[in-house]
């Protein structure tokens, strides 16, 4: 049973994704995790490979429309599926996580990213 | 919590390397609180950090005094976290140790998921290192905390009893404990089931062990100094059991490494 007063992660073609306040991360040729400070505390996070390529394209702050197109230059199409379903999918479980955030403001606009 | 002063009649007990001073402005706990911290009782340290028992109502029964001791332990243990933090690295396990060597298992779990019934069933014969928190220096020797037993009760929702470790034939460690090997319990087998033992990879460990720790973010690197302890003893083992007395072979193992 959902809990009414949850926020559902949203995002919009055009919204600003920024990085989250990771304190470290640590990665093996298996993978990637980070220490995240939410607003429920501190938590590790496993990310999946597009969830890392997604918060490395990230950089200091994109649209989801800039990501698709900065991914499709580092990765190109996908063999299946579509590229953007996948890329928002990863945006929305990342939000989720607080491993990314959005924001409204302008694209330049990138106070409080650390 | 205020700074204890020379000479103020508190009762001072070690906790993670910690001295921490008790005050127990309550007579009819005096006594309960003396005899169950009996296994840390130190030396005043002038400035360390206080915690005052709870008093008890007028016409308190033993319900209440029960209560009152397990406040006092998680304010000990709360405090005591509080003064290592950032110093040692600290999970949310019970550990046992070698009584010459000083080889420790942490068995790291949650909150009510058997980490006492484990060193109480396990821990006769050798070191009773803790049953809540083990800190972990980075040289990796552990500070005890040799606290009373949170004993559960038989009947849901009362208190739990803190008992001393003497009474339940528990003894703190003889010599230094190092940390020989860590291991996450799961208590989640039918009766009868044989114990599971899984190497658990390095990527799953620090998002399991994670939420087991104290103060994690208090170090510089955390996940890098996480996962150094962790390969540092070979590694995060998962313990699936149902009875205590099957992790025996686990602790006989470990306990039985020489560094």
């Amino acid at each position: 049973m959902s809990d009414a007063s949850e926020q559902v992660p949203t995002v919009t073609a055009f919204m600003l994704l920024r990085p989250g306040e990771v304190l470290d991360t640590y990665s093996t040729e298996d993978g990637t995790v980070v220490l995240v400070t939410g607003t429920t505390g501190h938590r590790v996070v496993r990310l999946s490979p597009l969830g890392d390529a997604v918060r490395a394209a990230i950089g200091p702050g994109r649209s989801l429309a800039e990501l698709e197109v900065e991914l499709v230059s580092r990765l190109g199409e996908p063999p299946v599926g579509q590229l953007s379903d996948l890329v928002r999918s990863a945006v929305l479980a990342l939000l989720d996580e607080e491993v990314i955030v959005a924001g409204q403001g302008p694209k330049d606009d990138i106070s409080g990213v650390i | 919590m205020t700074a204890a002063r020379p000479g103020d009649g508190l009762l001072h007990v070690e906790a993670l390397g910690a001295t921490v001073a008790i005050e127990v402005s309550d007579h009819r706990l005096r006594g309960p609180v003396e005899h169950a911290w009996s296994a840390c009782r130190t030396t005043a340290v002038v400035g360390c950090p206080v915690v005052a028992a709870p008093e008890l109502s007028p016409d308190a029964g033993d319900d209440e005094a029960a209560a009152a001791l397990q406040s006092l332990t998680q304010l000990v243990t709360r405090a005591a976290i509080l003064a290592r933090a950032g110093e040692l690295m600290m999970f949310h396990a019970s550990a046992l140790c070698d009584q010459r060597s000083g080889a420790t298992i942490a068995m790291v779990a949650p909150g009510g998921t058997g980490k006492t019934t484990l060193v109480r069933t396990l821990g006769p014969g050798r070191g009773y290192v803790t049953d809540e928190t083990v800190g972990i220096a980075s040289d990796g020797t552990i500070s005890a905390y040799s606290k009373p037993l949170s004993v559960r009760r038989p009947v849901t929702g009362a208190p739990k009893d803190e008992v001393a470790p003497s009474d339940l034939g528990l003894h703190p460690p003889d010599v230094r404990p190092w940390l020989a090997g860590i291991v996450l319990l799961r208590r989640d087998l039918e009766a009868g089931a044989a114990v599971v033992v899984e190497q658990v990879e390095v990527l799953d460990a620090l998002v399991l062990l994670a939420p087991e720790t104290s103060s994690l973010a208090s170090f510089d690197r955390p996940l890098h100094r996480l996962a150094d302890l962790v390969q540092s003893v070979g590694g995060l083992r998962r313990v699936r059991y149902h009875d205590a007395a099957e992790v025996e072979p686990v602790v006989r193992e470990v306990l039985g490494r020489t560094g």
